[in-house]
């Protein structure tokens, strides 16, 4: 089979620029002003719920939810909320006209339960009336009679160690007979017999938080009904494509009848798949039914209980090495808790087990992971997709090695990691763009690891610093997850100005302006001669999900066919014009010329309006699949991930002996990312990334009663990182190593931005605590004042 | 007192320079009669409890979460929003320091951070690293944009010693819209 | 709260607004230090109570409030009526033995804020009464106070454990003390530790007369709860730990 014309495209245009250095580009890697900076510097960016001022005559959507986290559901009545003063319309399952489903990888997920209810932000009825206050009122009113069941928030309730097998529990899933979503393994070498051999063993239980992503959007959705029975909706999501999908199939409608634009989004990090689909449906439902704009918007509350998670992970890792420290070999059962649905938790799943064993050489292991439900609300994507979850269990695990070797973490990790030519655990063949050495070793040589380590270790006192490490490694875009596609429309007006149109969503970290910067390149037009237009599903083609860091990678690639086919065409036209070699066309719009001589010219906007005179169209549609992820599912073997972007971490913290509170102090972020697109973006991925890391580090989890309801429902509760809790320096540091088949060579770095910062922070705090036997309590996050009080008591490390 | 079996409250407003003679039902919230009566958007809501200052507005130069301020309580007040930070067509020093500095990402808090940055610059022209934390650290932002904020608030103290307080809009939007500001 | 359901919708709603002005100043009199009930938290920070080294406690607890913003909006007796365990300022106030003035269309009476508060948001306040001021005895020289709480992060926070003293020195024996916490025991509201102040009055100040108050007198009178957030034993542990950093603050600030 011939390579596809747009694999052809992406390879040649590394090909020529490996050897040019980013500061040779114009636009590539340069700190841009991004495309929406300016509209929300002055308030007048519009985000979903600001669209309803535009809509006077809206309805409000309001979503009844259970009182039992886990019931079954005898009898909902909804007459006296029905009559309530304002109310239009009382929704419930029976009034859908389609299929009562959002479960996005497998069917599990009503819109609207009807039969039983697994999680306390279920809705069993939607109110729609005149006003939220009328809503909310007539809510009261609808009267649900539950048989309660018994409520189950320990995955160790649905498996055990030793296999995973299933115990005999109260089924949350009844319908498919079982509460284990998933398994996966990963089997490769003679595991036995390498820890029969193995000089040094280590083996230890790990536990990692159910984070929320607090964005601080909480989800909205406003829904139009159209003149022909479809329906047009506005609503916070990410995946425009994923929505429109899970509404028209909750209304019964082909996809061109269901339209969804998405305006910027006040953050996402993987929050805004699921939900977006669920607040989608139901806004559009009431437009339908109501034939009036319906809008939803949550509050803070319902956005914690309403919303999926990050998965709170329990893993049991082993292990062994040589005594020079050569990683034999790697064991480990991983359970993952998905919560009251899959939503995405079967996807975690598989990322987290290719990820299990980290960024290194491991000749044999046995992994095996479990994704089971539970009654919480439940977990889906959030940046990182299982990747923080094992890699948080990994490199606690290399600590503790080094320690039992008596080895330096980085010495230890330097004589594991893999480079060019190495093969991943499962057998992948990295042939280029490995730049994890280089990362590792600038980011030490930064904030002087061994001059900060020996002092640290010499500490005494109450307050003690730490400097801990972690590395990671993390697949690029969905690999085996699903079909790997993405498009992008650019559209050059008759004056020169162009329309940028892709169904990727911009969650503000500028991932669209990396788009940008490799049209402006590739065709040699200042960025801001683009505008970008806003995801729509009826005038962009399916880009696929904006998820898996796979924006600046898939999205950049079908962005620079589209680009490079443009610019094929301009050129031609050009040398045609001025009598010279396509190859010896410049644009450097305005002005447009021969290289080989300059008074050849002719300017942008002429070459364009010539474009329309002589039959050149100037629309061109770009279009990128992933080569076919490889995947045995008994063995693990394969290529799951065309690449991986590779990152080193190092976070210095001060500990606290009498209180057990830790702060960050200084951290330094080294990342491999092939070719830095957009600079700004790249930053703002690596400080906010750590921001969000430390979070998940230092403070957050959601914390349940014994019957499924969530304690820490708001901001005061639930704590994410204040302007004060930030570290006073993140310093961040690229290394560029390459990808042949990503747009100028860059890999993604939305999700690789959290995966390592826990386990540094980590590493850093078992560091100050300098104690051998505390070095293996340090298993779980968040590290709490309490939690880690704990160990200093237990272990006796604050008598002096 | 306010009745709260009333249905309406008058209340006269002046919202940005304009004046309002208002009528709003005693428990309407600053933050709905702002962004649902009066369209000014900027002002979010994140948590509807003073928690995450995204509805951080100025009443009579002061800071003020407009989620915990009843629009009845506010007879005769002057109430500033991001929108009527710099007269129209124009762009304040402390938006452009924003803009500048490249700390923008969702944008979802970024209203709240500018609106407290000008109460802190009101006060004190020049305050030092540590009191523009503390005021700023009065907003949550989860893409982590912090360190951008504070450097955006010592950068607007500049322009404003220098004088410059206003910006014409349309030559920001020329000068700065997608253009390259470094390496 | 009445959003979220947790109270009745009032049929009345007094806005004090009209009279903020009136009922927001700080002054100094014969009897003490007044302190209007609608003066605002960030309008004590701007008064003499930050300069002076006596109220130091002021300056902890107006740095661990809320956030800014919220320190320009929230009142001193706005803090006083709600009467949790996380109004830092009751916690305050406790140890500089506040009285309040509290007034009706009937008169007006004074009561000691220990006394005013009742139970968690259950005050001693009439319908038709209203706080007008915040009595505090002025401490004399020689005297300090340190307020403390902590969480996992530094801002926006209830506070594992929270804590105040007002310490006064003649030479270097504890002439007067008082210790207050979010709770002691039983009732969830900040109130005194009054048999770890007894233990230490009269007494030389010295680390170790701190850390014995602190390890075996404080025990005796305080039980701790755990709940979904932390554990009993934990804020028990924290109590001493913010005991004897209030304690060794407020010494070295009248040191100083």
């Amino acid at each position: 089979m011939s390579k596809p014309e747009y694999v052809e495209i992406v390879e040649k245009v590394f090909d020529k620029t490996k050897q040019k250095k980013t500061e040779e580009f114009k636009y590539i890697g340069k700190s841009i002003i991004k495309w929406d900076a300016i509209d929300k510097i002055t308030g007048k960016a519009w985000f979903t719920a600001d669209l309803k001022k535009l809509f006077q005559n809206a309805v409000f959507v309001y979503s009844v939810r259970t009182k039992y986290a886990h019931a079954w559901i005898m009898k909902i009545d909804v007459t006296d909320a029905a009559k309530y003063p304002g109310v239009l319309k009382v929704i419930t399952a029976n009034d859908i006209p389609g299929i009562n489903d959002v479960g996005y990888v497998i069917p599990d997920q009503p819109l609207l339960a009807y039969k039983k209810v697994r999680y306390i932000g279920d809705t069993v009825a939607l109110i729609v009336a005149e006003s939220m206050e009328n809503a909310r009122e007539a809510a009261e009113l609808v009267s649900v009679e539950y048989e309660p069941l018994e409520v189950i928030l320990d995955p160790l309730k649905i498996v055990e160690w030793g296999g995973l097998r299933e115990k005999e529990h109260t089924l949350i899933h009844e319908e498919r007979g079982s509460d284990v979503v998933s398994r996966y393994k990963i089997r490769t070498g003679d595991v036995k017999k390498a820890f029969e051999e193995a000089a040094v063993v280590v083996e230890n239980e790990y536990r990692t938080p159910m984070q929320e992503h607090a964005y601080l959007e909480p989800e909205a959705a406003l829904a139009i009904p159209q003149p022909d029975g479809g329906v047009t909706i506005y609503a916070k999501t990410q995946c425009p494509f994923d929505t429109r999908k899970a509404v028209a199939q909750v209304l019964g409608l082909p996809f061109n009848k269901v339209r969804v634009i998405v305006p910027p989004l006040g953050g996402g990090f993987g929050g805004a798949e699921d939900v977006g689909n669920e607040i989608a449906a139901k806004a559009a439902l009431a437009a339908l039914l109501t034939k009036r704009p319906a809008f939803l918007v949550h509050t803070r509350e319902e956005s914690i209980i309403g919303h999926s998670k990050r998965h709170p992970m329990i893993a049991r890792y082993k292990h062994a090495a040589t005594r020079d420290g050569r990683l034999l070999a790697v064991e480990a059962e991983i359970i993952l808790d998905t919560g009251a649905y899959a939503s995405l938790g079967p996807f975690v799943g598989w990322r987290a087990i290719v990820h299990s064993t980290g960024p290194y050489k491991v000749p044999n292991a046995k992994i095996d992971l479990a994704v089971v439900y539970t009654n919480k609300v439940y977990a889906g994507a959030f940046r990182g997709f299982g990747n923080p979850q094992v890699t948080f269990a990994v490199e606690r695990q290399m600590d503790l090695l080094a320690e039992e070797l008596g080895m330096d973490p980085v010495e230890l990790r330097l004589k594991n990691i893999l480079r060019n030519g190495d093969r991943t655990v499962h057998g992948q063949l990295l042939d280029h763009g490995v730049g994890l050495e280089e990362a590792l070793l600038k980011a030490v040589e930064a904030i002087n690891w061994y001059e900060r380590r020996k002092l640290y270790s010499q500490q005494k006192g109450t307050i003690r610093r730490g400097i801990g490490i972690a590395l990671m490694y993390h697949g690029n875009s969905i690999g085996a997850e699903g079909a790997d596609f993405s498009s992008a429309t650019i559209i050059i007006q008759r004056d020169g100005s162009i329309v940028f149109r892709t169904g990727l969503t911009d969650m503000g970290q500028g991932a669209i302006q990396g788009l940008v910067n490799i049209i402006a390149e590739t065709l040699g037009v200042p960025p801001s001669y683009i505008r970008v237009e806003w995801p729509d599903t009826a005038s962009t083609p399916d880009a696929g999900p904006t998820v898996a860091s796979r924006s600046t990678v898939m999205g950049g690639n079908a962005t620079l066919v589209a680009a490079y086919k443009l610019r094929q065409r301009l050129n031609k036209l050009a040398a045609e014009l001025l009598g010279c070699d396509p190859d010896n066309i410049v644009i450097n719009a305005p002005d447009v010329y021969c290289k080989n001589d300059p008074r050849l010219k002719i300017t942008w906007q002429e070459l364009v309006e010539q474009s329309f005179w002589k039959g050149v169209p100037l629309q061109e549609f770009g279009y990128f699949r992933a080569p076919p992820a490889e995947w045995d599912e008994e063995t693990g073997q394969g290529a799951p991930y065309m690449h991986y972007t590779f990152g080193a971490i190092i976070s210095d913290v001060e500990v606290d002996l009498e209180t057990g509170v830790v702060r960050v102090r200084e951290a330094v972020t080294a990342y491999d990312i092939g070719r830095v697109i957009n600079r700004v973006g790249a930053e703002h991925h690596a400080v906010g990334g750590y921001i969000q890391g430390m979070g998940y580090a230092l403070m957050e989890d959601l914390y349940y009663a014994p019957d499924g309801r969530v304690y820490n429902t708001n901001l005061s509760t639930y704590h994410i990182p204040t302007g004060l809790d930030i570290p006073e320096k993140i310093k961040s540091i690229w290394v560029e190593a390459g990808f042949r088949r990503g747009p100028y060579g860059a890999k993604g770095l939305g999700e690789p931005s959290i995966v390592a910062i826990a386990p540094s922070i980590a590493n850093a705090v078992a560091h100050a605590l300098g104690s051998k036997e505390a070095n293996k309590d340090i298993n779980r996050i968040p590290l709490t004042p309490d939690y880690v009080y704990s160990v200093i008591k237990k272990h006796g490390l604050l008598k002096k | 007192m306010i009745m709260m079996e009333e249905k309406v409250v008058k209340v006269h407003l002046k919202v940005n320079g304009k004046e309002y003679e208002l009528e709003v039902p005693p428990n309407e919230r600053l933050l709905d009669t702002l962004r649902y009566r009066l369209g000014l958007t900027s002002v979010k809501e994140g948590c509807g409890r003073g928690e995450c200052g995204t509805c951080i507005v100025l009443v009579n130069g002061m800071p003020r979460h407009s989620c915990l301020t009843l629009t009845a309580t506010l007879d005769g007040s002057e109430v500033t929003t991001l929108e009527g930070l710099a007269p129209e067509g124009k762009i304040h020093a402390i938006q452009l320091a924003f803009l500048e500095t490249k700390g923008v990402q969702c944008g979802f808090c970024t209203p709240g951070f500018i609106l407290m940055a000008k109460a802190l610059l009101d006060k004190n022209p020049d305050p030092n690293m540590e009191e523009v934390k503390e005021w700023l650290s009065s907003t949550l932002c989860r893409c982590g944009s912090y360190h951008y904020y504070f450097a955006a608030v010592k950068l607007a103290a500049k322009y404003i010693k220098e004088g410059k307080i206003y910006f014409d809009e349309e030559e920001v939007r020329k000068k700065y819209y997608m253009k390259v500001v470094g390496r | 709260m009445i959003r979220d359901k947790r109270i009745p919708t009032p049929k009345y709603l007094v806005d004090l607004n009209a009279i903020k002005k009136e009922l927001a100043f700080i002054e100094k009199k014969e009897d003490g230090i007044h302190i209007g009930a609608t003066t605002t938290l960030y309008e004590i920070s701007q008064s003499f109570l930050h300069k002076d080294k006596r109220f130091a406690g002021f300056v902890d607890v107006f740095k661990l409030f809320g956030t800014m913003a919220l320190r320009m909006e929230a009142t001193i007796a706005g803090n006083i009526v709600s009467a949790t365990q996380y109004n830092d300022y009751i916690t305050l106030l406790l140890v500089y033995d506040a009285k309040l003035r509290i007034k009706s269309i009937d008169g007006e009476r004074i009561v000691k804020l220990e006394d005013f508060l009742i139970d968690k948001r259950k005050v001693d306040l009439k319908p038709n009464e209203l706080i007008y001021e915040v009595i505090i005895p002025e401490p004399p020289e020689k005297s300090s106070s340190s307020f403390y709480k902590f969480d996992r992060r530094r801002l926006l926070i209830a506070g594992v454990v929270t804590g105040a003293a007002f310490l006064h020195l003649e030479d270097n024996k504890i002439a007067d003390v008082r210790i207050s916490f979010d709770m002691v025991r039983e009732k969830r509201i900040p109130a005194r530790a009054k048999k770890t102040e007894e233990f230490l009055k009269g007494k030389e100040f010295s680390e170790e007369i701190i850390v014995k108050a602190a390890e075996e007198v404080l025990p005796t009178e305080m039980e701790r709860v755990t709940d979904w957030w932390t554990t009993a034993e934990y804020r028990m542990d924290m109590s001493k730990v913010v005991l004897k950093r209030n304690l060794l603050r407020a010494y070295e600030r009248i040191k100083g």
